[in-house]
């Protein structure tokens, strides 16, 4: 069974840091090697994105296509689950990580069982040929069950409709909405999807924002920076990025340094 | 002089628009790429804007001069006479040399002696706070403004700009699926939507138009063109194919403006 706490916004103690990818930082990302990487270093959460497999199944990747991660350029809409475990997603990254495969979405979550939280980014594209919220939300809502990892998942939605539909076939599975920008009305956006978590920018993210959203029961999760935005790089930006999200109040804190997020939310401000 | 007020989608093929001017033919953001995306026969031309250190709104994609600039670093940082220093073209093809980054002021000057309308991104990184969106507005103030659309992902200054620009359209980033689209936009006072291909559904586009709102999204493939003309899409931006491989297409969306 499963011994973690159930997610709750706003997060009481400090934010939860959360692993982009993985710890993309340290093995290639979107793998269990990327997942052992994280756990290891200490992620509260781990960030993963799965795309729906030509036969129906949800696939571990970020992008619309394998090019990047594995040199195969096909889509994965366009995969059966075979050809997509068929392809090397290590060597791309280092010689040490050839023979890493494209994970299927139950096998990090029985892996993930009861070790770490997941924020799973479904790339749910209504572009995608067999498009529908529907049953997609009924694929996750399966694996989450069978896998018994309901109580340290959230679902993490660009498309409104799916978390919507997500709450809709189960109201116990959590799910959060992505917003780009500065969208204005957050609080009513989230409530309509029945989503108790808000993945933004970094660069909107303010107190009062913050303030606003937990008073109605919302997280807020955003990326702490490795460059601020018409600023010159430096590399005390991410750990002054980390420590400006903590004191505004952020829930979730993604990171693609998961080693610096943590030195910067121990150290003294 | 094209015109948004005027424009309506309805029985028309969509308008092909030239990604920071012909972007795959000469420096992205510059006179060479706007004047060349006019002489392909392009109705529109999108175009980047942010505020340099002094105040003054200038045309440049990214938020750092390096990748394409003869400068270093952030643009803010840097006054508008500093800017007008760097080469904003050889970066891209020695025959470009000389090309510098533009104001706003200068692009507006530009295309109301054309028949061109212009798409403005307002950037959000660096975001534009309060006096930047006053230096914004001080540049479009008594300008005509018919042949110019504003739009960004900050929603909360483009409903600002909507209420202290009444004579300029303005149009917003809605980059995620949401059932609170049209309030989003009705809030903002916004004329237009423009969404990502891969979060755009017929249905939104449906959406928009049933209150009066054009829609613009990009292609990347010649088969988007295809996909976006059949849900009714008015504003198409050409992001990677070439505006020189349409000038068919566009000879025939220019009919009847």
């Amino acid at each position: 069974m499963n011994n973690m706490r159930p997610l709750q916004f706003p997060v009481p103690d400090r934010p939860l840091v959360s692993a982009h990818r993985g710890a993309g930082n340290i093995a290639p990302e979107n793998t269990l090697a990327a997942f052992e990487a994280a756990l290891v270093h200490g992620a509260d959460m781990i960030e993963l994105d799965v795309h729906p497999t030509r036969d129906g199944r949800l696939a571990v990747i970020h992008d619309v296509t394998t090019a990047r991660t594995t040199g195969r350029d096909r889509r994965v809409q366009d995969m059966t689950v075979d050809e997509v475990r068929s392809l090397d997603a290590g060597s791309w990254f280092g010689p040490d990580h050839a023979g890493q495969k494209i994970p299927l979405l139950e096998e990090v979550l029985d892996w993930a069982r009861g070790r770490v939280y997941l924020n799973l980014d479904v790339r749910n594209y209504p572009g995608l040929d067999f498009y529908s919220t529907g049953r997609t939300a009924e694929v996750l809502i399966k694996a989450a069950a069978r896998t018994k990892t309901m109580d340290q998942v959230i679902v993490q939605c660009l498309d409104h409709r799916l978390a919507a539909d997500l709450r809709r076939q189960c109201p116990q599975m959590l799910v959060g909405i992505t917003l780009h920008g500065r969208p204005a009305r957050e609080v009513e956006v989230a409530r309509a999807a029945g989503a108790v978590l808000i993945s933004g920018d970094a660069a909107f993210s303010t107190p009062e924002l913050v303030a606003e959203l937990h008073a109605a029961g919302i997280g807020w999760m955003t990326t702490a920076e490795l460059r601020l935005p018409g600023q010159p790089e430096d590399p005390a930006t991410l750990a002054g990025s980390t420590r400006r999200l903590r004191d505004l109040g952020a829930d979730i804190i993604v990171t693609d340094d998961l080693d610096a997020t943590f030195a910067a939310l121990e150290g003294t401000p | 002089m094209f015109n948004f007020r005027d424009f309506t989608s309805t029985g028309r093929p969509p308008l092909l628009v030239a990604h920071r001017g012909d972007q795959h033919g000469a420096p992205e953001n510059t006179f060479a790429a706007f004047e060349q995306a006019a002489a392909l026969g392009t109705a529109i031309i999108e175009l980047d804007v942010q505020v340099s250190r002094d105040g003054v709104p200038v045309v440049i994609h990214d938020d750092t001069l390096d990748r394409t600039t003869s400068g270093t670093g952030p643009v803010r940082e840097r006054t508008w006479l500093e800017l007008r220093q760097f080469d904003a073209g050889a970066w891209y093809g020695e025959g470009f040399a000389g090309e510098r980054v533009p104001s706003l002021a200068e692009v507006l000057d530009w295309a109301s002696e054309r028949p061109v309308g212009l798409l403005i991104e307002l950037k959000t990184s660096p975001v534009f706070d309060s006096r930047s969106a006053e230096q914004l507005a001080a540049v479009l103030e008594g300008r005509p403004g018919g042949n110019i659309v504003l739009y960004s992902s900050d929603h909360v200054l483009m409903g600002q700009l909507s209420r202290s620009l009444p004579g300029i359209a303005t149009g917003l980033v809605i980059n995620e699926r949401t059932p609170w689209q049209h309030r989003m936009l009705a809030d903002a006072g916004a004329a237009l939507l423009s969404q990502s291909v891969w979060v755009l559904t017929e249905e939104a586009v449906t959406e928009a138009h049933a209150h009066g709102v054009l829609v613009c999204s990009e292609a990347r493939y010649p088969s988007d063109i295809d996909m976006l003309t059949a849900w009714g899409v008015d504003l198409i931006v050409s992001t990677r194919i070439p505006l020189a491989d349409l000038a068919p297409a566009l000879e025939e969306t220019r009919q009847g403006i």
